[in-house]
């Protein structure tokens, strides 16, 4: 601890009412923070949701080792981000608010002074922060902008402009831990690595084009889905692309699922290689590892001039996999409902730190006052989960899920779905309104402005296709799977 | 504001002995996955017969760096590295 930040710290104690002065220091030095964002990986296509599934065998191997616990378990036991989108997300990954709270979203772009990000958090502990991520939401203001909230405490940040790999970033972050070993830097440090690879466009390597789908002949492919106005190409040697205005076919649905699936292939050999970079450094062992998504994807191969579906678990449903430095604890599967803002809430915890009051999430881990890390048990929350997209707000409460829009006076009614048959409820206005009641005052008009001009629906007869393609999670009668405690 | 206020009020933790060195997590080899998942006659190295057809040629010429016909270990490690490297992907708008 710096002579300046102890009396700084200090002189702030006696200022604060109420202050009872420094609480003990705790027994051993805080870990390591490691987290992994994969933009856009859905949970229903990872290793964890299906074990027949090779798209993501580093993280599967990382949900076995001890002190993992895996968020995510059965169909009645969901993650959820807080947003469909990733400003609205990272911001309540960061404060562990839910969107209604941080208001950042709808171009509102700044975090009141109550909502401290966990980088900051860390910071005021002696925590160093490095982020090394892709696209705009951690790209540092230029300029006369006004400053990034995301990307503020976070030095080094490295941020690319383009939606790209996360296999740069995660150079990055080894050539980074490698300086800091060569320093002797001994402070502990929270380390961010965020990459689009699984994010539309889903564009995987050469080598893992197709391998998931290998006897596809067919001309849709994901680099020639209309995406944003542009295509991708994958070169003159490349099939021609879909007529324009041709919707495809559940073959060619299907296939763009696969290619997906080889972009998650793509991010978990990544991720693989920043652990085993960690491992030979002796680094890994010792240090909280986080990896999660900050939203879904609803797969949509028809791109933005169709929406085919409001949110929900395609778009909100995520893995999250929370490793602690305790080798004498087993792996486990949390059976029920968690919120991507309770990691702010749940870290803090492990880490004997103060939850900001204005945080929505809850802990999901308990840890009794001076007693060691390992000790921490996870508990679970209580409620039902909230998420938000552009335009629409949903409710989870297991089997239900609620979609509602603001009331733009067209009467439209909010939607029950039964979460397990996949399909909307009969009229049940009692339910409808004891969900709506959770949703926090002020939603309606955080949306406003969200959602973005009138689309096409996609014809009905594609959606059951599309749900028979694994573009929208398939229904399950809630069995728990194998092995889920 | 407050909230940093009180956030200072507890120390950050002084320097202690580090803990006993934890045993080493298995962490799979990502590389060697995937020649497993595509080495389909186990030779070693990833050969046009053993991709899709009509990319075949293409994924072979972008990641065969001696031009032998085929990608091995070290090959398909220099491919997914410089591939990555690409700015393959587009810049988008603000909100996604």
């Amino acid at each position: 601890m710096s002579a300046a930040r102890a009396l700084l710290a200090s002189s702030l104690c006696l200022l604060a009412a109420g202050c009872a002065g420094p609480t003990a220091a705790p027994p051993t030095q805080r870990p390591n923070i490691l987290i992994v964002v994969q933009d856009g990986l859905r949970y229903d296509h990872t290793s964890l949701s299906d074990p027949a599934l090779t798209t993501t065998p580093i993280l599967t191997a990382a949900a076995s080792w001890p002190g993992a616990v895996e968020l995510a378990t059965t169909w009645s036991a969901a993650t959820w981000s807080a947003a469909t989108w990733s400003e609205p997300s990272f911001a309540s990954i960061l404060t562990g608010a839910l969107p209604t709270t941080h208001g950042y979203a709808n171009r509102h772009w700044t975090l009141g002074d109550e909502l401290p990000t966990l980088t900051q958090v860390l910071a005021l502990y002696g925590y160093d922060r490095a982020a090394f991520t892709s696209g705009t939401v951690f790209q540092p203001a230029t300029g006369d902008a006004p400053p990034n909230p995301l990307s503020a405490g976070f030095d080094p940040i490295v941020s690319s402009a383009t939606w790209n790999s996360i296999g740069p970033r995660v150079d990055d972050a080894m050539a980074w831990l490698d300086e800091r070993g060569a320093s002797g830097d001994e402070d502990p440090f929270l380390l961010l690595v965020h990459g689009y690879d699984t994010h539309e466009p889903w564009e995987a390597p050469p080598v893992m084009w197709d391998m998931y789908d290998p006897a596809y002949e067919g001309l849709w492919h994901s680099d020639r889905v209309p995406f944003h106005g542009r295509m991708l190409s994958r070169g003159p040697d490349a099939p021609e692309a879909p007529d324009e205005g041709e919707l495809p076919a559940p073959r060619d649905l299907a296939h763009l699922a696969a290619e997906y699936d080889a972009t998650a292939r793509h991010a978990d050999l990544q991720l693989g290689r920043l652990l085993g970079h960690l491992s030979r450094l002796g680094l890994l062992e010792e240090m909280i590892v986080v990896v999660l998504a900050d939203h879904g994807t609803d797969l949509n191969p028809f791109g933005k001039d169709h929406e085919p579906h409001p949110p929900g678990e395609a778009l909100l449903r995520v893995p999250w996999l929370l490793r602690l430095p305790c080798p004498e604890q087993d792996a486990q599967r949390w059976e029920g409902e968690v919120s991507l803002v309770d990691l702010v809430p749940s870290l803090l915890t492990l880490l004997e730190i103060p939850v900001p009051a204005a945080a929505d999430g809850q802990a999901l881990w308990s840890r009794p006052a001076d007693t060691p890390l390992c000790d921490a048990r996870v508990v679970g929350r209580s409620g039902p989960l909230l998420g938000f997209s552009h335009g629409h707000a949903a409710v989870r409460a297991h089997p239900w899920m609620l979609e509602a829009a603001p009331d733009d006076g067209s009467g439209a009614e909010p939607v029950l779905r039964d979460l397990r048959s996949g399909h909307q409820a009969p009229a049940d206005p009692e339910r409808v309104a004891a969900l709506l009641a959770t949703l926090p005052q002020g939603w309606e008009a955080m949306l406003e402005g969200t959602r973005g001009p009138a689309v096409a629906p996609v014809p009905e007869d594609l959606v059951e296709q599309m749900r028979d393609a694994g573009y929208w999670p398939t229904p399950d009668p809630s069995t728990p799977r194998e092995g889920t405690p | 504001m407050i909230w940093f206020l009180l956030l200072a009020c507890a120390s950050p933790p002084e320097p202690v002995a580090p803990p006993a060195p934890h045993p080493p997590l298995d962490v799979p080899d990502p590389y060697a996955l995937l020649l497993t998942d595509l080495d389909a006659d186990a030779s070693g190295r990833i050969e046009a017969g053993e991709l899709p057809a009509h990319f075949a040629e293409q994924v072979i010429t972008a990641g065969d760096r001696d031009g032998d016909g085929g990608i091995d270990r070290r090959e398909l490690e220099e491919s997914l590295q410089s591939w990555g490297h690409r700015s393959v992907l587009l810049h988008g708008p603000q909100d996604h």
